[in-house]
């Protein structure tokens, strides 16, 4: 590969300038440390529904199976293959770039999932939203007046929040606004295009299941980082004595660097909180990615499971990517791959 | 449409608006919510398409023939079949005049390519038309089975299997065989409107059923739920009308709810018993079996598991099997703990430990395993109980490595599929029994299509495995259905048939 360089004849090689980047490094760096970390995740999923007993080939027998009838579906499926070479050859059509079909319904993956993907991805993102959304000022709040009315509060609330399984926290919910008032509709999901609307009163529920546990850890977290900030830092101490206002060392400065944690937290809580999908998604009924792995596992439909576990596992893995990423944008002083100085 | 539909559920429109149309004209749309299965709608490459549990298929297709209260076969799109004397030519006489949802003629090309399309896909009938060697369509109205060997459950498996369900063959010829899953045609009294596999699927009154005048809703929607207490909330919500197959918690609370809601029992195929293994120690000695079957009070079982939902029996047929033959079977050791007691100290050592599998995470394994365990301790008998999960315990069923298993199987309206299954050695599953008698039973039963001579057959066969205690029958037990008190018109049957029901007044 020849060097592309740029106008001025003293400036380096645009390649040699892209590699000494240390963002592109970094980058490139955490792209192949994922890929042993993809490889194995899928490995071991495919090994741990190798040894579940009973099989596709049970599973698609249906009540009445003869021996003859499941060997030959083992055969169909490939099933009597070594491990290793069924394994390579679903990671083969993987690298080619197709997820391949349903041993169940025999219909491409990718296409199935696709109406899939974007249930569970609005579930996320308006979970963040709420929990993030309502963390932030009350843990500021809290911070901003320790043992106050809204920072008792906010630990009592949070105390539930942490120590009710979501399976609970639903049911009660379906319970209280579907049920007894009849304001929420207890199961179901409209999509937006039914109408925003529409499709939010179906994802109210869920969405304040999955972000009441998320709510409880990130106000705790932050309200005491804010603390912490506040009590102990110099730069705290320096901007009071400029006679900056409470609030606005609270805001401008506490909060920008207690936010490192908080980002941190969510980060590392994608995994979490994509587990968490899959229990909210079969409370309420909403046809998700969750919602389906749990379908496929129990039918012992493996090429279905394997694409969502590369899917899952692939955003966690970006997902902690960009938390990276985020650092050196929120603070300039972070520059990865770089020596401390 | 589905957004439409879905929009409607979610804004309570769709049961409000369908209540009260359906309260003057007859119409309306009845929901209906439960764990389906239906990641394709075509009976030949489904999974599961029979049982109550998934009454979309029928709604879609008919069937060839029809369960009635008690099991027996009923005329639907075939209004009769004869079997030749020496069993071997099976002649179906089909209705006249019905058409498919799309226009095509339901005829014998049909029912033909329907039954070379099953064999093809390995459909999960296909163990009941291994026998089949030909099949001929003399006239339109007419098909000629010809069977290798007398095959007694053909017409059972035409009546409660994937065979039933006959699709339109030009719509698998127009769509293509993976389409037609998403977007199916039959001849049932519904067509499908919408498909979300394994999410929602709503189905719309067809035209041009041949029955069309009984059909009164105007649709129905299938909603998939995975948990049961999210089922019965969406029915208290007002959101459905019907929860298919309930579990017991939902029907306490649907009991305690008073007459907002009834319950619907499907007449028992299946059952619980507990199954020996008699190829090895202990239960290779009938003594330590007996014992066992002293020891236990089905009764108290059923009274202290399911407060008395399920129904004991003394045999592993329930009375909604075509051949049953009534609640009490000759050779049943009914329970007496000092006969128990008795056995245990004729045993070796005096005493008997053993294990049974049984179906982890499931309230009514392992409540029923706890009460049977109680029982068993009275009469000096130690029962270890290991939960297994589904899967395992399947895999436990086939190779044979077990003591014993509490068993729960059935859904075969016809005695002689649950006789070959679990009776007969040499299947599929370790039956735990190798005994010649026995097979002879279950071959003359299914080799004769003479219904006396069948039922006798299965009656002895019962009363046979009573005396060897190969089984020990606790309970039958039925699937549940919660119904909203304005929806009426549903069958009482082994299955659930939707085609007649309506809303009226509560």
């Amino acid at each position: 590969m020849s060097d592309v360089t740029s106008a001025g004849t003293d400036e380096k090689p645009l390649v040699k300038r892209v590699w000494s980047s240390h963002l592109t490094r970094f980058a490139l760096t955490r792209f192949l440390q994922a890929i042993p970390v993809l490889v194995g995740v899928t490995l071991i999923t495919f090994g741990m529904m190798n040894l579940l007993p009973g099989g596709s080939a049970v599973a698609l027998a249906g009540d009445n199976p003869t021996p003859q009838v499941i060997a030959l579906l083992n055969r169909e499926l490939g099933l009597n293959k070594p491990f290793f070479e069924r394994y390579w050859d679903w990671l083969s059509q993987v690298l080619s770039g197709h997820l391949g079909s349903s041993m169940l319904t025999r219909e491409p993956i990718a296409g199935s999932l696709g109406g899939k993907l974007p249930v569970t991805i609005e579930l996320i993102v308006l979970a963040l939203i709420v929990s993030l959304g309502l963390a932030i000022p009350v843990a500021v709040l809290s911070a901003h007046r320790p043992n106050g009315v809204v920072d008792r509060l906010s630990a009592v609330v949070s105390m539930i929040g942490v120590s009710m399984p979501q399976f609970v926290t639903g049911l009660l919910l379906i319970l209280v606004f579907a049920v007894h008032i009849r304001v929420l509709p207890a199961t179901g999901f409209a999509s937006i295009s039914a109408g925003p609307w529409t499709n939010l009163r179906t994802m109210i529920l869920p969405v304040a299941t999955l972000s009441f546990g998320l709510f409880s850890i990130y106000s705790r977290l932050l309200r005491g980082d804010l603390r912490d900030e506040m009590l102990g830092e110099d730069y705290i101490t320096v901007a009071k004595s400029k006679g900056c206002s409470e609030w606005r060392v609270l805001l401008n400065h506490a909060l920008r660097n207690a936010g490192f944690n908080l980002l941190t937290l969510v980060g590392l809580n994608v995994g979490t909180l994509l587990g968490g999908t899959v229990i909210v998604e079969s409370i309420f009924a909403l046809p998700g990615v969750g919602q389906d792995l749990i379908g496929s596992i129990t039918s012992r439909d493996q090429t279905t499971v394997e694409a969502i576990v590369l899917i899952l596992a692939t955003t966690v893995v970006v997902a902690n990517f960009l938390t990276d990423l985020l650092y050196s944008v929120l603070d300039p002083r972070i520059r990865y791959g770089r020596e401390p100085s | 449409m589905l957004m439409v539909m879905c929009a409607g559920l979610v804004a309570g429109v769709v049961p409000a608006a369908a209540s009260s149309t359906a309260e003057t004209t007859g119409h309306g749309a009845l929901n209906v919510v439960g764990s389906f299965n239906f990641p394709t709608l075509d009976p030949s490459l489904a999974t599961a398409s029979t049982g109550s549990g998934q009454p979309f298929f029928f709604a879609i297709y008919d069937s060839l023939f029809k369960l009635g209260a008690s099991g027996q076969t009923l005329p639907e799109l075939a209004t009769g079949d004869t079997v030749s004397k020496n069993g071997l030519t099976v002649t179906l006489a089909l209705r006249k005049g019905v058409k498919f949802s799309d226009g095509t003629p339901f005829n014998s090309t049909a029912v033909k390519f329907n039954l070379q399309r099953d064999t093809a896909n390995d459909c999960t009938c296909i163990g009941y038309l291994a026998d089949i060697t030909n099949i001929a369509t003399p006239n339109p109205l007419k098909v000629v089975i010809t069977l290798s060997q007398p095959y007694a459950p053909l017409i059972a498996a035409l009546t409660n299997s994937s065979a039933a369900y006959i699709v339109s063959p030009s719509a698998i010829s127009s769509e293509g065989a993976t389409a037609f899953g998403q977007a199916p045609v039959g001849a049932g009294p519904y067509k499908v409107v919408s498909d979300n596999p394994q999410v929602v699927l709503t189905v719309a009154r067809n035209s041009r059923y041949w029955n069309a005048r009984a059909v009164k809703l105007a649709s129905i929607v299938f909603t998939n739920i995975a948990t049961t207490s999210s089922q019965f909330a969406t029915v208290e919500a007002g959101q459905a009308q019907m929860m298919i197959a309930a579990d017991p918690t939902s029907i306490t609370q649907a009991k305690s709810a008073g007459a907002a809601y009834k319950l619907l029992q499907s007449s028992p195929t299946s059952w619980f018993a507990v199954q020996f293994n008699t190829t090895t120690a202990p239960f290779n000695n009938i003594n330590a079996r007996e014992a066992v079957e002293y020891a236990l009070n089905p009764k108290a079982i059923s009274t202290a598991v399911t407060g008395g939902l399920y129904t004991p029996n003394q045999s592993v047929y329930g009375s909604g099997m075509e051949d049953y033959w009534g609640t009490t079977t000759k050779n049943y050791h009914a329970y007496s703990t000092s006969q128990a007691q008795s056995l245990v100290q004729g045993l070796p050592g005096g005493k008997l430990t053993f294990s049974i599998f049984g179906l982890s995470n499931t309230a009514i394994y392992e409540e029923t395993m706890q009460a049977m365990q109680q029982e068993l301790s009275q009469a000096g008998i130690t029962m270890n109980i290991v939960n297994l999960t589904h899967a395992q315990a399947i895999a436990q069923n086939e190779s044979g490595n077990f003591q014993t298993i509490l068993n729960s199987y059935g859904g075969f309206s016809d005695d002689g599929v649950t006789a070959s299954t679990f009776f007969q050695s040499g299947g599929t599953f370790a039956t735990g029994v190798n005994d010649p008698v026995l097979n002879n039973y279950v071959a003359e039963a299914n080799g004769t299509s003479v219904a006396s001579k069948r039922k006798a057959d299965f009656l002895a066969m019962s009363e046979y495995i009573n005396k060897m205690s190969y089984w020990d029958p606790i309970f039958t037990y039925s699937t549940y259905d919660i119904v909203a008190s304005n929806v009426k018109g549903y069958a009482k049957s082994p299955l659930l048939y939707l085609d007649s029901v309506y809303f009226g007044n509560s």
